[in-house]
């Protein structure tokens, strides 16, 4: 075509300046927000894999993480119950009658003081709910009440222990009954923590600032924002390009992301031991994982050491205890890798399922372990299959019993190991995998009311024998959580519930300053 | 039948089927939600992984009504939703109403900007592309577009931001608010298909460049932005209305990916937390609102085709 040939121009540019001069506006733009950030003062950017903004049909409305609300009771770095909002605590009636003793002078966010009857109205909202209280915490209160302005009492229907850990962090979280409806949902946010909630922007943001009448230790950071980075390549890079200060949360740094942040000028890398263990559970309700010996057989093939080592090594500690070795006071390490013996179990009509949980693959090495003891099942004649599910496809499985073996992580959110026999050994326990022992179910139900620590230890150390020789399921790790910050944080570390350390935390300017 | 006429019937025609295609769609969602595996009392009861109590998970079902049968639970639906009422979320207990509000202008942003490049550049490319047939530019451009074309969103993704905010950092790697956040996720979601709009509008121009009109018009000597703007473009672009209209649809459903990865607090994302979490009113809710910008882009790409082009607007008495 001539015509085309006689049109000679600069068209040919036109895209490649139009695509510059967007570029350079944006830039323009950055920088200008950038300035009027810097304006505003330090504050502290985190980036997050999980929405931490739950919603007012939600116990909390926001996550732990936020330090916006209070609890009774915190567990300290060996899961002891230590006071927060309440003070002290005794206990009578052989442990029936549980009296906490609230701090004085704290108010919440509007200024208004806490007192016992708000917690009598927080914990009545949480235990008459469904939503709030999945896991039927308080089953055993018969009675809460407020016997004066400082001074709550529980009534138990049967001594309890470890009450004072039952009541901590997520089960007794401390809102402004005001601002609670009908419903039970709550309208906005107020707490007593010492960051209070400034904007929530669902999906993107949650915009905290420091709480000036905040009753215990002021953080550095005026401002702190929770930024939601759902892709993994993101969180890391947003922490490179300086777009966040830190990134710190569950499965927050992946371990194939440690040589790139490891390289990265100015990036500090931490890892952190959290309250968190990563289980392989049997099914026992059906071949061949029914019968002991060929449980045994497996966990002696597997060599949990080496496996560990070689699949989750930066995230992974050998657990030798059935939960979290953080909980001190009942970490007896008695649980010990069978010895390599006896011959593979009769293959099955239909390979064996190996079920993960497609969240957890994302967060976790699952499907690298996964791989592994599949490899090992196979070559011993076991054609075994992986299939990764959704959350309702999984638990769908979970429940009907159509797997072999799941890899699966559990928190020790009480501190107490009763959260976890109570829910994966009892008889009739919702993730018992199908496996019943009378002398289990009696030790569990003596320990749970045993007002002797000693001899509640000698219980649950009988109990972990008992895992140890059965192994209806095997703890493989206790993980390691990785988190990272950049040069303008001086100091910034997170907890073992995955928490950043918002009061422990500095920028690096100040450090500079005499 | 006037020419006006004409067009409010074949309007009417179209709005009468949209009701329907909102309503299967909306039918088809509840549906998939129904026969998927898995109980949403329990996945919301099942935070941090923890089983629930059974108690607690019979007593939340009722609550949600999820223990009657499912015609009755869509039917009650529906029946809210023609009282303008899209019920609350299982998961927050917002209303789904608020949940869609806040995220809405999000993904139209993205949305428009996406579109707002797709045609600016689909046309600029296209025009560059075929004045230049032979030369380096169109030779460039080919491999070029092609690989946008095949590039997964997520590795484009990816690679602007390792160019333009690690290596270069000029721009934020993600987040959302003013116009630096929304140059990567727009390129993101738009170069790819603005890639292949030019493509076709090179061939367009190609076969209008043939044309006796315009080879009269180079004749006569007419100047080249002359000829483009009142010769060139109203032919050529008119087809293309419909392209790009249906290909604001295409970049409303391809923000699922491009709002995860930039952090931009979308439709898409909300659409993809709300399945996951089997938060049946929010799925039906985002749902119907995605198929409702869907469907309406298409007409009105469809009406202004034939408000523009005389041909198609004597078409309204047919149907």
């Amino acid at each position: 075509m001539k015509g085309s040939r006689t049109i000679t121009g600069r068209e040919g540019r036109c895209p490649l300046l139009a695509l510059a001069l967007l570029l350079a506006l944006a830039c323009l733009a950055a920088c200008a927000a950038d300035e009027a950030g810097d304006q505003a003062g330090p504050s502290l950017v985190i980036g997050i894999g999980r929405e931490l903004y739950n919603g007012p049909d939600d116990r909390t409305y926001l996550h732990g993480s936020t330090h916006t609300w209070e609890a009774l009771t915190y567990l300290d770095q060996h899961l002891r119950p230590r006071p927060w909002l309440a003070r002290s605590w005794t206990s009578s009636d052989h442990g029936r009658v549980w009296d906490f003793y609230l701090r004085p002078g704290v108010r919440y966010h509007d200024g208004t003081p806490f007192t016992a009857r708000d917690a009598v109205f927080c914990i009545e909202r949480i235990r008459h709910s469904p939503k709030y209280d999945p896991v039927d915490s308080y089953r055993s209160v018969r009675k809460v009440e407020a016997l004066g302005p400082l001074h709550l009492r529980f009534t138990l229907s049967r001594p309890c222990p470890f009450f004072p850990a039952l009541v901590s962090q997520y089960h007794s979280p401390i809102i402004k009954p005001g601002v609670v409806d009908q419903a039970g949902r709550i309208t906005r946010l107020v707490g007593t923590g010492p960051y209070r909630l400034q904007e929530v922007r669902p999906g993107y943001e949650i915009r905290l600032e420091a709480f000036d009448g905040y009753w215990g230790r002021k953080p550095a950071f005026k401002r702190v924002t929770f930024r939601l980075l759902l892709d993994a390549q993101t969180r890391a890079m947003a922490l490179m390009a300086g777009d966040v200060d830190a990134v710190a949360d569950v499965g927050a740094i992946l371990p194939e992301q440690v040589p790139d942040l490891e390289r990265a000028p100015g990036i500090t890398l931490k890892s952190r031991e959290v309250a968190t263990t990563h289980y392989l559970t049997f099914n026992c309700r059906r071949n061949p994982f029914s019968s002991r010996e060929a449980r045994r057989w497996l966990l002696g093939q597997i060599g949990r050491q080496d496996l560990v080592a070689r699949m989750a090594g930066r995230i992974a500690i050998p657990a030798h205890d059935s939960y979290t070795r953080l909980a001190a006071d009942y970490a007896y390490g008695l649980l010990n890798t069978p010895a390599q013996a006896g011959s593979p179990p009769q293959p099955t009509e239909s390979p064996l399922v190996i079920l993960l949980h497609g969240g957890t693959v994302q967060r976790w090495p699952y499907l690298d372990l996964a791989q592994a003891i599949q490899q090992l099942l196979v070559r011993s004649g076991l054609p075994t299959q992986i299939r990764v599910a959704e959350a309702g496809a999984f638990y769908q499985a979970l429940k009907k019993g159509q797997y072999d073996l799941v890899l699966s992580p559990n928190t020790l959110m009480t501190g107490d190991p009763d959260f976890f026999y109570t829910y994966y050994l009892a008889s009739g326990a919702p993730a018992n995998p199908g496996w019943h022992d009378a002398e289990v179910d009696q030790l569990i139900a003596q320990a749970r009311q045993e007002m002797d620590p000693a001899r509640r230890r000698e219980m649950l150390m009988r109990l972990e024998k008992i895992v140890n020789r059965e192994a209806p399921l095997w703890p493989l790790f206790h993980e390691k959580a990785l988190y990272a910050h950049g040069p303008r944080l001086a100091e910034f570390d997170m907890d073992y519930f995955f928490r950043p350390e918002l009061l422990s935390a500095r920028p690096a300017a100040l450090e500079s300053k005499p | 039948m006037s020419g006006s006429g004409g067009i409010l019937a074949w309007l009417a025609r179209r709005l009468a089927a949209v009701l329907v295609v909102l309503w299967g769609t909306s039918l088809v969602a509840f549906s998939l939600q129904i026969i998927s595996p898995g109980d949403p009392a329990e996945l919301i009861l099942r935070t941090r992984y923890e089983t629930p109590a059974p108690e607690k998970v019979a007593q939340l079902r009722q609550r949600m009504g999820l223990d009657r049968p499912a015609i009755e639970q869509y039917l009650a639906w529906l029946g809210r939703v023609a009282r303008l009422d899209l019920g609350r979320s299982y998961r927050t207990g917002e209303p789904v109403s608020r949940e869609i509000a806040a995220r809405l202008p999000a993904t139209l942003e993205l949305a428009l900007a996406a579109f707002a490049l797709v045609v600016g550049l689909s046309v600029l490319l296209g025009l560059a592309a075929a004045w230049r047939r032979t030369r380096w530019l169109d030779r460039l451009l080919q491999p070029v577009g092609l690989g946008l074309v095949s590039l997964p969103s997520y590795w484009l993704a990816l690679l602007l931001i390792a160019l333009f905010a690690l290596d270069l950092g000029w721009l934020p790697v993600a987040g959302f608010g003013g116009p630096a956040t929304l140059v990567l996720p727009a390129l993101t979601l738009g170069l790819g298909v603005a890639a292949m709009q030019g493509r076709v509008l090179r061939v367009k121009v190609l076969e209008a460049l043939g044309q006796d009109y315009l080879r009269f018009a180079l004749a006569k000597g007419l100047g080249r932005g002359r000829i483009v703007l009142r010769h060139l473009l109203p032919n050529t672009l008119v087809p293309m209305i419909t392209l790009w209209g249906m290909s604001l649809g295409s970049l409303l459903g391809g923000v699922v990916v491009v709002e995860t990865i930039f952090a931009w607090p979308g439709l898409g994302r909300l659409l993809v937390e709300a399945l996951l979490n089997r938060d049946l009113p929010l799925v039906q809710g985002v749902v119907l609102l995605m198929a409702l910008l869907f469907i309406g882009s298409s007409l009105l790409a469809d009406l202004l085709q034939r408000l523009l082009d005389p041909r198609l607007a004597g078409e309204g008495t047919h149907g």
